[in-house]
């Protein structure tokens, strides 16, 4: 009877385990391997109550984050996670724990400490199956938020945070099994926790709050320098212009000399020598790149139009369409910055490479979307194009690669923007198409 | 056989093209004919609804009426989503990529020399012809994904599989040459295809026709580009079915 009883405890405490595990964790388990999980959990439950005592919870958390870092890439994420979710397990363990002991000796009195046991675990349980689903949902959005914005630094740091937290209650059980578990010694454990867990939450949102605030910073200093330069060009441009007004009044005075005087040939060399040439000056480069006044989101015309000139100083043929205003659009500006600037980069280093590099962008304002679209020659080199979107796959050498990667993570949180990639008569195009709310 | 409408709205023009495509068709003995050569857009409209054959059609982008040749391209495409269309015109600079985008023409043919013209059209006539008869196109039937305002047919070989998140509801099609994301549901999808796509797993839809070798050790599927396309274990013996 006893051992029976152990074991449905035990199966249901392993349960207790698996079940936010399976919910926290960022990636997503198959059946087999939450098969393996729940029979890693058993395992080390049943040592605990028969072999180890409290000391065996390593012997779980060991098992267990070796299994985890094994079944998936992102090792260091999962196995935070996992520790994490052991934390938060025992949080609310004891915390239930803190409110049953009271209720369950006086009503459950009657039915033997197993009862009230079982009672307890399937009460522990119903309450995760609420909780999880809620909890793991605000988890994983601000797990998407952390992994674009923290550095690698931080998270290290919150993760060394993580395992400290783990030690000490490690400790704590440790000496809890020789003085026995009392009602003070719950309460003084479920207060350390408690503190220990709010002081480091609240650090830890502070930090990454400030993070935030001078990332946010620091696009507007780079806006800002980047608009300059796109400032001293319409400048430039102007002035150009203003040289040429300046020059109109001598060039036609000159014409007409030559007319009054009937020098055909005088005029024709004048044409060839002073006017031809200066047709072409006025049309260069930059002129082209005049529709970006049509661009009224300041971050993103900064980028774009320090992007472009830069490639026009490289020597590349650019295009730009903006027929229409683009005011606003549905999406983050400071993502759309970055994935549009990782486009930019591509299309530039890929158009290099080229005899004729050109690279071409258009915006459209279209009645239920807004559509980005940048194209570049480029060489083709037979790569699969959703390879070309993991992380670390380049056309440029080791180390490169990030960028359609870090675009990849940016636009999946978006599931109304939708992403074409597309290889077509020697052209390489990104388009985004963003659907209006 | 293959309807050819003209429109331009410089008469002279007009009849100048129109003497190019006729020479075009005879020298190479297409099976191709000319309907109509028009300055009207609504005329061209009218004409090919009253037809049942697929349309190649030369237009001009200033047309100095109604509507011009892009939005003229357009209402084309709403009827006919797999004609050709080709633009005539004397705008080096239009819009290239906005066009691109909106109506897929097959080409564009600058305004410049006669005879640069007329071997554009030349040219075009015989892509158009390659396209119509190569097999691809014939037997192989497309993916057409109608969205709001244009319509992509994508070659059945050209496809590689189909993917989707559980979370997002977005499909990316893999192809040869293009990665597209668009709003839908794999089990519609499937639906529309024919008997050479398989349901390998939850998230994925294969085309059986272009997988390289599948390792069932590694429940993994690669394709002939490289890609690789996961195997749901349930799906191993109907795969195993569908491959021999």
């Amino acid at each position: 009877m006893e051992i029976l009883a152990t074991c449905i405890l035990s199966l249901l405490s392993a349960c207790s385990y698996l079940l936010p595990v399976s919910f926290f964790l960022p990636c997503r388990l198959s059946k087999k391997e939450k098969w393996i999980l729940f029979l890693i959990f058993l395992g080390s439950i049943l040592l605990i109550q028969w072999k180890l005592g409290n000391i065996g919870v390593i012997v779980l958390l060991l098992l267990g984050g070796l299994y985890i870092a094994w079944i998936d890439e992102n090792r260091f994420l999962n196995v935070s996670t996992f520790i994490g979710t052991y934390l938060f397990c025992v949080v609310c363990d004891y915390l239930l724990t803190l409110v049953w002991e009271p209720v369950s000796r006086r009503i459950f009195g009657s039915i033997g400490t197993y009862g009230a046991s079982l009672l307890y675990v399937l009460l522990y349980l119903l309450i995760l199956a609420a909780i999880c689903p809620v909890l793991s949902r605000l988890l994983h959005r601000l797990m998407g938020k952390i992994n674009r914005t923290l550095p690698r630094q931080l998270t290290v740091l919150i993760s060394i945070n993580l395992v400290f937290c783990l030690l000490i209650f490690l400790f704590n059980i440790a000496v809890g099994e020789y003085i026995g578990y009392s009602r003070p010694v719950i309460l003084f454990n479920c207060f350390l926790f408690g503190c220990y867990f709010v002081i480091s939450t609240v650090l830890i949102v502070n930090i990454i709050r400030s993070r935030i605030e001078n990332m946010d910073l620091q696009m507007k200093q780079d806006a800002y320098q980047r608009l300059q330069e796109y400032t001293g060009q319409v400048e430039a441009m102007y002035s150009s212009l203003r040289a040429f007004k300046h020059d109109y009044n001598n060039i036609m005075l000159t014409l007409s000399g030559y007319m009054e005087s009937g020098d055909m040939e005088g005029l024709k060399a004048y044409f060839n020598r002073e006017i031809a040439p200066m047709n072409q000056k006025l049309f260069t480069a930059t002129s082209r790149l005049n529709q970006l006044i049509h661009i009224k989101i300041t971050e993103l015309k900064s980028i774009v139009s320090a992007k472009l000139l830069y490639a026009a100083e490289l020597n590349i043929n650019v295009t730009v369409e903006i027929e229409k205003e683009i005011s606003s659009v549905p999406m983050g500006t400071v993502d759309l910055c970055r994935v549009v600037g990782i486009f930019l980069d591509n299309a530039i280093e890929g158009a290099l490479e080229t005899e004729k590099p050109e690279i071409r962008m258009a915006v459209l304002d279209e009645a239920e979307e807004v559509v980005f679209i940048i194209s570049n020659s480029f060489q083709d080199t037979g790569l699969p194009q959703a390879s070309l979107r993991q992380a670390g796959t380049t056309t440029k050498g080791k180390n490169r690669g990030i960028g359609l990667y870090n675009a990849k993570e940016i636009l999946s949180a978006y599931d109304r923007i939708f992403w074409d990639t597309e290889v077509r008569n020697g052209q390489f195009i990104q388009c985004l198409r963003m659907k209006k709310q | 056989m293959l309807d050819i409408y003209i429109c331009e709205d410089n008469k002279k023009q007009l009849s100048l093209f129109t003497g190019y495509i006729r020479d075009a068709l005879l020298i190479e003995n297409l099976d191709m004919q000319i309907v109509l050569a028009s300055s009207d857009p609504d005329e061209i409209l009218e004409g090919m609804k009253a037809s049942s054959n697929m349309g190649v059609f030369f237009l001009d982008i200033d047309l100095k009426s109604r509507i011009n040749g892009l939005t003229l391209a357009q209402e084309i495409r709403k009827l006919q989503p797999r004609c050709f269309i080709i633009f005539i015109t004397s705008h080096s600079e239009m819009g290239f990529l906005t066009f691109q985008y909106k109506v897929e023409p097959l080409d564009f043919i600058i305004k410049s020399s006669t005879e640069d013209i007329k071997r554009k059209i030349h040219d075009c006539l015989l892509n158009v012809q390659e396209k119509e008869t190569s097999p691809a196109n014939s037997q192989m039937g497309k993916f057409l994904l109608r969205q709001s305002d244009r319509t992509i047919s994508i070659g059945y070989d050209e496809i590689l599989f189909f993917e989707t998140s559980d979370n997002i509801h977005k499909i990316t099609l893999h192809a040869r040459q293009r990665l597209l994301e668009f709003p839908g549901q794999l089990g519609d999808i499937e639906k529309e295809l024919d008997q050479r796509f398989y349901r390998c797993h939850r998230s994925y839809l294969v085309n059986t026709d272009n997988i390289a070798e599948i390792d069932y050790g590694q429940l993994m599927i690669r394709m002939k580009n490289g890609e690789i396309c996961p195997v749901a274990t349930r799906k191993k013996r109907g795969l195993k079915n569908r491959m021999s």
